[in-house]
């Protein structure tokens, strides 16, 4: 997430120039004219560029929607008279030039302004900017983080914002731009440097180090010394804080390994089915979260809550319909089950892309999942992982509690020693199978719902996490719960401490080939399953 | 080159087939057909380490099977406490106990299933078992028949019978194997030895539980034996199935050393000379039926909640 | 007991044979002409016979033996990477960078050829290559797997794992294999230029050739004892070793061959498709082939090949029509064929048959017993 920040940071570089640029002119009472309506309707995009940038420096709202709507595509143009055409959320087009004209969405003369994608970028940074004003303080601390590290703020205006802030977290950032923007100046004192650097103590980010480090070597005398010195005592911190910062992240992806991988583990362990289509379930949480979200505008942190116990039912629901649909037609055949499922899987990917879109949902992280948590001076993380790893390791707690205390548990493991024997003892197996499956599902939808406060909500999310999730399982030891949480957070861990070093695909590789020497080596994984019904 | 030292097969064949070869002569080899019981057998391994024991090299050429000392635990259960056991060649032994006895981890040991703690496990003089895998122990003439009947149920009986056919087994050997007019006659003969010539075309699978039975004794043969090692033959069997197999057995003494595992005191009564009885992992005692039942700690391990 | 050639299969070698004359006749009547096809049909015609020797491989591993390889499609992309290098090389200078180097080594900034080019640039090496690279990842990943008696679900995991983790791989661009976009462009092969109508007509009928020549091997096997012992491995693992046979190289060496000829077809795809990138290695198509065989009706190799060609001719078919359905009725396919049509459409035309001869034939051919 960080990553995509950065471009977006560099756009809004010259956003933040223009805005304080055009905060002097403001005082011109700068309209939306008809020169610029003209030159945003005009067809060649340097008429656009021009027009983007005298908005960018209009600090009215008016401006400020109209590079809104632009960016996402909802400023239209009568074909006929080049006026330009605002869509609100209703699907109603209302004139820009304020004339208070009206047109339906949809209507052929309309066009919509193009926008490339450099454009766009620009648009993501003059709108970043922007929101440093707003009135909104959450606006401002989203804005004000993901501009941190922009490249060439004026520091003027910045100081002029931090002047009027009041929010804490707004006015650590707002410093904290400062302080790179003092790094970045070959021009800046001696002093303005060492303020800096006592700034950056506590964030700890690769790109201050940078920054820092290049100080270091090409500042002059005076301040080199004490970047030097700076930067010594941060890698020492970085050491620290890096090695908590994996185990933490190691711990939270593991969590949410371990709780996929456990409904796989179950509902192997009971029936010997491998249900592919478990990563849907999966992505069915995750899309849970979206579809409570947008039922409560506005609410994304009630929605969340909510979709808790939500997905698990979408997606225990949708994993009982696949066991009565199809599974139990396929008793005792591993190997088919497994085909079957993953037509599923692919059946599921597909509706979700045909009916809702193929592209990802946005999901809200609602405040109280954003906060970050100090631990130590350099130490934080935001309260979102924490509470995944809490939340997963609850619902494993859980799970315990179903197998080990209660009668499904009882009549679980039964059936999973002796299919035959449970029956003749008067348990239904079929009904053992549909609730084991339907619990299997829906631990992986509660997943699902944990997966989306990480990872892009999208048709493909479960994909990505299955394979993983089946090395989990294999890793641990089939049927064993406790070896199924071992295997979710070594692996996860494991993924953590080596991407570092090798980059995320070579670790998977690695991570992926261990887990096959390993399971040549211990076909039964970690924690193996004993008596009799292992064997067959 | 694995089959350097097989031991030569044997023909369990009425009629036909390949020619017997004899077993090795050693001093007190069995004597051909000398009725039901090998005399010395009761006395020997009961006390091994007593007077007049033979050495070590000698035990090994006297039993074509030797077990000593045996150990095997699993997560602390101890499954085989100092087993031993000696097997003559062409001798008929059964082989009871209660369940836990540790009579199938026995069978476990011998074929190469199961490694044990300790102990140690000969056969045919120079063969350490320990060391040696499945697949080698059955070409080297031990075959072992399951408690559960298995055969390859897509194949067809003749099929399943010319797969387990003596011959080389590597890959190779085995895509280039073709049937010789003697083992044609050969598979014949123990189709009509197992009663399934009318059967020969028909997939294993379809055969009644029963007929897989001997479809899996068939097969056992068609490796040609030394030590076949059989688990419970007669479960599930009609009384008339019985009585075939053990006229089978009967036919087989001699010829073959059989170690029997079964339930079924009638059967063992019928077929068997010696009997060993395993309880909580060694031999609790050996003898004739007779001697046997008339054991007091027999009766109460086993025949007492058994045979009544 | 019939010999190599029984009745499907001369019926299977008589259909393929004609066909192939009938395509390669089409092929060379000049264009415009009645009855003459394009060197796009019979490419595609020539990359369905390369899919159909895929799946012929993969049925030979699952059908006969109970070895469902959901990564067998990784023993084809490498075949196609192989020999995906030979034609690189004979871009010579003609590519972009004018280099004699692959475009892609010159854009990521190599100055040679990295040492597992060498010799590539020779055909009877390229092709050696395509059998061989396959057949030696065949047997390092089966050697370990089948000694340590991995079998049933968890086999088919690992190996989709396997073939995951080859194509994160094959995504990087410093292994040398031109990264996300792979090998394209080609632009001729033993000095034949590839758009040449009469080089897609010789590049189908190898194809062909490929197909029934392997086809011929599978029943070799299929009809001799080691045939035989396949299958016991697949009814019975444990009995097959107590029987005297040592069952992890049985697998292995059917494994291997297996992967070998997976690897020839994919040698012959990759000039065909005229492209070959990382996705060759994703489950996804690996999963595909296996439906191919189910539809098909597995352990029966006809039915392997009638398999392939139907589900990629509906492919072909539907992506062009609709792609977003293509999907749905794939997936749709997976579920209906496991449930309702276990023996695939062969056995189901078999069925037929048999009922119309009225001889009920007790077969438990296709079965695979997995208890």
């Amino acid at each position: 997430m960080g990553t995509t920040g950065a471009s977006m940071a560099f756009a809004a570089a010259a956003a933040l120039l223009v805005l304080a640029a055009g905060d002097l002119s403001a005082e011109d009472g700068l309209a939306i004219s008809r020169e610029l309506r003209a030159g945003l309707a005009s067809s060649r995009v340097g008429d656009r560029d021009a027009a983007i940038e005298t908005l960018a420096g209009d600090p009215s709202p008016e401006a400020g929607a109209l590079l809104e709507a632009l960016l996402a595509g909802n400023l239209y143009v009568d074909r006929a008279t080049s006026e330009l055409y605002l869509r609100g959320g209703d699907g109603v087009c209302c004139s820009a030039a304020g004339t208070g004209a009206v047109r339906g969405a949809g209507a052929g003369e309309l066009r919509t302004v193009g926008t490339t994608s450099r454009q766009r970028q620009v648009l993501g940074g003059i709108l970043n900017a922007r929101a440093l004003t707003h009135p909104d303080v959450s606006v401002r601390r989203e804005s004000s983080r993901a501009l941190v590290m922009a490249e060439g703020i004026d520091p003027e205006f910045v100081r002029g914002l931090f002047a009027d802030e009041g929010d804490e977290a707004v006015r650590a950032n707002l410093e904290r731009m400062l302080a790179a923007a003092a790094l970045r100046d070959p021009a800046s004192s001696g002093e303005d440097v060492l303020a800096a650097l006592g700034v950056f103590r506590e964030r700890l980010t690769p790109e201050v180090q940078g920054l820092i480090r290049e100080r270091a070597e090409s500042g002059d005398p005076e301040t080199a010394g004490a970047a030097k010195a700076a930067l010594g005592r941060m890698e020492a911190a970085i050491q620290h804080v890096s090695l908590f910062e994996t185990v933490f992240f190691g711990l939270s992806l593991g969590s949410v390994l371990a709780l996929i991988a456990i409904g796989l583990a179950v509902t192997f362990g009971v029936m010997g089915v491998i249900n592919m289509a478990h990563g849907e379930m999966v992505m069915l949480g995750a899309y849970t979260v979206w579809a409570f979200q947008e039922l409560l505008p506005g609410r994304p942190g009630l929605a969340l809550v909510l979709a808790v116990p939500g997905s698990f039912a979408v997606a225990a629901a949708a994993g009982g319909i696949i066991e009565r649909g199809v599974i139990r037609f396929l008793y005792n055949r591993p190997l088919e089950t497994l085909l079957a499922t993953f037509g599923v899987s692919l059946i599921l990917q597909q509706a979700v892309r045909t009916f809702v879109s193929s592209n990802n949902r946005p999901v809200v992280t609602p405040p109280f999942m954003a906060g970050q948590w100090h631990w130590t001076e350099n130490f934080s993380v935001t309260w979102g992982r924490f509470y995944i790893i809490l939340f997963c390791l609850a619902v494993f707690l859980m799970i315990l509690y179903v197998m080990r205390r209660t009668r499904l548990g009882l009549e679980v493991r039964a059936v999973t020693q002796n299919r035959d024997v449970a029956r003749a003892m008067g348990i239904d197996a079929g009904r053992v199978d549909l609730m084991c499956f339907m619990l299997g599902s829906g631990v992986a939808g509660m997943a699902g719902a944990a997966l989306s406060q990480l990872a892009n909500v999208g048709p493909n999310l479960g994909q990505g996490y299955i394979v993983d999730s089946f090395m989990v399982v294999v890793f641990g030891g089939v049927g064993n719960l406790w070896g199924t949480l071992a295997g979710g957070l070594i692996i996860g861990m494991a993924n953590k401490f080596l991407e570092p070093v090798n980059g995320a695909i070579l670790a998977k590789i690695i991570i992926m080939c261990g887990v096959i020497l390993f399971i040549q080596r211990h076909p039964r994984g970690l924690f193996p399953q004993k008596g009799r019904a292992a064997e067959s | 080159m694995e089959r350097r030292r097989r031991p030569d097969g044997f023909a369990a064949l009425p009629s036909g087939g390949t020619p017997l070869a004899s077993p090795p002569p050693g001093p007190g080899a069995v004597e051909e057909g000398s009725g039901s019981r090998v005399p010395e057998t009761a006395a020997g391994p009961l006390s091994p380490f007593g007077d007049g024991w033979m050495p070590k090299a000698q035990r090994r050429r006297e039993y074509v099977l030797l077990l000593e000392d045996i150990r095997v635990s699993f997560d602390g259960f101890s499954a085989l406490d100092g087993l031993s056991l000696y097997l003559r060649e062409g001798e008929l032994r059964a082989v009871i106990g209660p369940n836990g006895a540790g009579k199938t981890t026995m069978m476990d040991v011998v074929t190469g299933s199961t490694r044990p703690d300790s102990g140690e496990a000969w056969y045919a003089e120079t063969v350490n078992l320990l060391e040696k895998d499945e697949v080698f122990i059955a070409q080297a003439g031990i075959c072992r028949k399951f408690q559960k009947p298995s055969v390859f149920g897509s194949l067809t009986v003749f099929q399943n019978l010319e797969l387990a056919l003596k011959a080389p087994k590597t890959v190779w050997s085995t895509f280039r194997a073709r049937l010789s007019g003697a083992d044609r006659d050969f598979l014949a003969g123990l189709l009509e030895l197992t009663r399934l010539s009318g059967e020969s075309g028909r997939p294993a699978g379809a055969l009644s539980h029963g007929q897989k039975q001997w479809l899996e004794i068939g097969m056992l043969l068609a490796q040609k034996p030394r030590v076949l090692l059989l688990d419970e033959p007669v479960a599930g069997m009609t009384p008339q199935e019985i009585d075939r197999t053990a006229d089978l057995l009967e036919d087989l003494r001699g010829r073959c050393s059989v170690v029997l595992v079964e339930h079924d005191m009638e059967f063992v009564r019928a077929v068997a000379g010696t009997v060993t009885v395993l309880h909580q992992g060694k031999v609790l005692a050996e003898g004739t039926m007779d001697e046997i039942s008339s054991d007091g700690r027999v009766v109460e391990a086993y025949l007492g909640g058994a045979a009544c | 007991m019939t010999g190599v050639f029984d009745r499907p299969t001369r019926i299977f070698f008589i259909a393929v044979a004609l066909f192939t004359a009938a395509v390669a006749a089409g092929s060379l009547r000049p264009e415009g002409s009645a009855l003459s096809l394009g060197t796009l049909t019979v490419s595609v015609l020539g990359k369905y016979m390369c899919l159909a020797t895929l799946a012929v491989s993969l049925d030979l591993v699952w059908g006969f033996m109970g070895v469902l390889s959901l990564g067998h499609g990784a023993f084809f992309a490498l075949g196609g990477y192989a020999f995906g290098m030979y034609l690189m090389r004979h871009i010579g200078s003609r590519g972009v960078y004018t280099s004699q180097l692959p475009d892609f080594m010159v854009f990521i900034g190599w100055d040679r050829l990295p040492w597992y080019w060498l010799g590539t640039d020779v055909f009877a090496y390229a092709v050696f290559l395509g059998a061989a690279a396959p057949a030696l990842l065949a047997l390092a990943f089966g050697w370990t797997a089948f000694r340590s008696r991995v079998s049933g679900v968890y086999f088919s995991i690992i190996s989709q794992a396997m073939t995951y983790a080859l194509m994160l791989a094959f995504f990087l661009n410093a292994l040398g294999f031109g990264g996300n976009n792979g090998f394209t462009d080609f632009k001729e092969i033993l000095g034949f230029e590839l758009a040449a109508r009469s080089t897609s007509a010789a590049l189908f009928i190898a194809s062909a050739v490929l197909l029934l020549a392997f086809y011929a091997a599978c029943r070799a096997v299929a009809v001799s004892r080691l045939g035989l012992a396949v299958r016991a491995v697949r009814d019975n693992e444990a009995r097959a070793r107590f029987a005297g046979y040592r069952v992890d190289r049985v697998k292995l060496s059917v494994f291997v061959l297996s992967a070998a000829a997976a690897g020839l077809a994919g040698a012959l795809y990759v000039p065909q498709a005229g492209i070959i990138n990382p996705n060759s290695f994703a489950p996804l198509f690996s999963i595909e082939m296996v439906v191919c065989v189910a539809l098909g009706g597995r352990g029966r190799l006809y039915g392997a090949v009638v398999g392939a060609f139907l589900v990629n001719w509906l492919k072909t078919a539907l992506t062009g029509l609709m792609p977003d359905a293509w999907l749905f009725v794939f997936g749709l396919l997976f579920v209906v064929v496991t449930v309702f049509l276990p023996e695939g459409v062969a056995g189901l035309a078999e069925r037929a048959s048999g009922l119309l001869a009225g001889r009920g034939k007790g077969g438990g051919r296709g079965a695979a017993a997995e208890a």
